[in-house]
């Protein structure tokens, strides 16, 4: 062989050579290139997961304030329910501010019962639950513990029975005694008024009776009426009388005497409207009369010491 | 000729360990994913807050017990005062 021709193959080789170093380090290159392609796409993936995982954990957060506010809502369930009453006093003394002003054609009858309670109290209440009508209770110590219609009974349980079932109760002094000197003086005025309200509060766990109804009316108190409003204000009592009755408070000799009297009062937009609970006649028409006030567009709520009705 | 080839060859061979260094370095660097980490901690904190609201719904649902017949008169409550509100 001669030299040009072992330089000819010297150069092949190195070629080959070369050319083995470039193949393999590209192949190499490349594979590295495609593994680090595929590591970033698994970047990419991860980071969209975790976008979602992320807008998720934000969701369940959302999740947990509610039910944190839930938990709040429920275990100051007290605390709520006093202001939910509060709120449906506030909204029924907007009602009465638009309806007296005219903003509103709708119409408000308080019903009342006075000198309570009684044993026949309790087919009042069931009545008044049945057309889901709530109400004001004026209620004296009259009968005491005992129900005067029913002296085994205890009416004293009466006052809890009135708030579980929505009622109010108010003032009609723990006495009642016209003839038994009630209005010998302001004081004995008073001082009955705050005994009925230091009963009902020890029989309710504190329940405030913030309205007084005059037994026999405000006109009964005669002379006395000035100074004994005066002090009621003082106080921060309300007191009202009625707009509307049935005459149950006197001699009713017919259901069709109530029926006629009851009817022939209601005639104004807002009515406070007197029963007795302990009356046959009111009881037996007490479904007729709701049904009545329903029919002529009113709507029957508990009085509350904030209405216009209440004189402060 | 040779020569010029066996430059050029050189030269191509010098970019080939220039390719197969710099895919090699970024191969390195995209090796160390941290995401996967990320992704199981948030896994991790995803689960922790479904277990909390588990937690917590049976919460509300013990103190709904507790308290029902509460609920049940603010219910009623609420009611009155949409009623009320009405159309004032």
């Amino acid at each position: 062989m001669g030299k040009r021709s072992r330089k000819s193959k010297g150069f092949f080789l190195i070629y080959l050579i070369l050319l083995l170093i470039i193949g393999t380090s590209t192949w190499f290159g490349y594979n590295y290139n495609k593994e680090t392609i595929n590591n970033k796409n698994e970047v990419i993936k991860l980071s969209k997961e975790i976008q979602d995982i992320d807008k998720e954990i934000k969701e369940k957060d959302s999740d947990i304030k509610k039910l944190d506010k839930d938990i709040s809502y429920y275990q100051n369930i007290d605390q709520t329910l006093k202001e939910t009453k509060n709120n449906f006093y506030k909204e029924i003394k907007i009602l009465e501010d638009n309806i007296l002003s005219g903003k509103s054609n709708r119409k408000i009858a308080y019903l009342t019962f006075d000198d309570g309670p009684y044993y026949n109290t309790y087919k009042v209440l069931d009545i008044l639950d049945k057309y889901n009508v709530k109400a004001t209770f004026f209620t004296t110590n009259t009968n005491g513990e005992n129900c005067f219609d029913k002296k085994e009974e205890n009416c004293w349980v009466l006052y809890k029975e009135y708030i579980k079932r929505g009622h109010t109760i108010a003032n009609h002094t723990y006495t009642h005694g016209i003839r038994r000197g009630l209005y010998k003086s302001k004081d004995s005025f008073i001082d009955a008024v705050i005994k009925q309200e230091e009963l009902v509060k020890k029989l309710t766990d504190g329940y405030v009776t913030n309205i007084v109804r005059f037994p026999g009316g405000s006109s009964t108190a005669g002379k006395l009426k000035t100074p004994i409003i005066e002090e009621l204000r003082k106080r921060n009592y309300g007191w009202v009388d009625w707009t509307a009755q049935d005459g149950d408070g006197g001699k009713l000799s017919s259901k069709e005497q109530a029926m006629s009297n009851f009817k022939n009062s209601i005639n104004g937009k807002i009515e406070v409207i007197l029963f007795h609970d302990y009356n046959g006649y009111t009881t037996t028409l007490l479904p007729e009369f709701i049904n009545y006030l329903k029919n002529n567009g009113y709507e029957m709520y508990p009085l509350f010491y904030e209405s216009n009705m209440i004189n402060k | 000729m040779k020569k010029v080839i066996l430059v050029l060859l050189i030269l191509i061979m010098l970019l080939s360990f220039g390719y197969l260094g710099y895919n090699y370095l970024e191969f390195q660097k995209s090796k160390d994913i941290k995401e996967e980490d990320i992704l199981e901690e948030r896994k991790k904190v995803l689960d922790n807050k479904k277990k909390e609201i588990n937690k917590k719904e049976e919460e509300i649902k013990k103190i709904k017990e507790d308290n029902s017949s509460k609920i049940k008169d603010l219910e009623t409550w609420e009611k009155e005062v949409e009623k009320v509100k009405g159309s004032s």
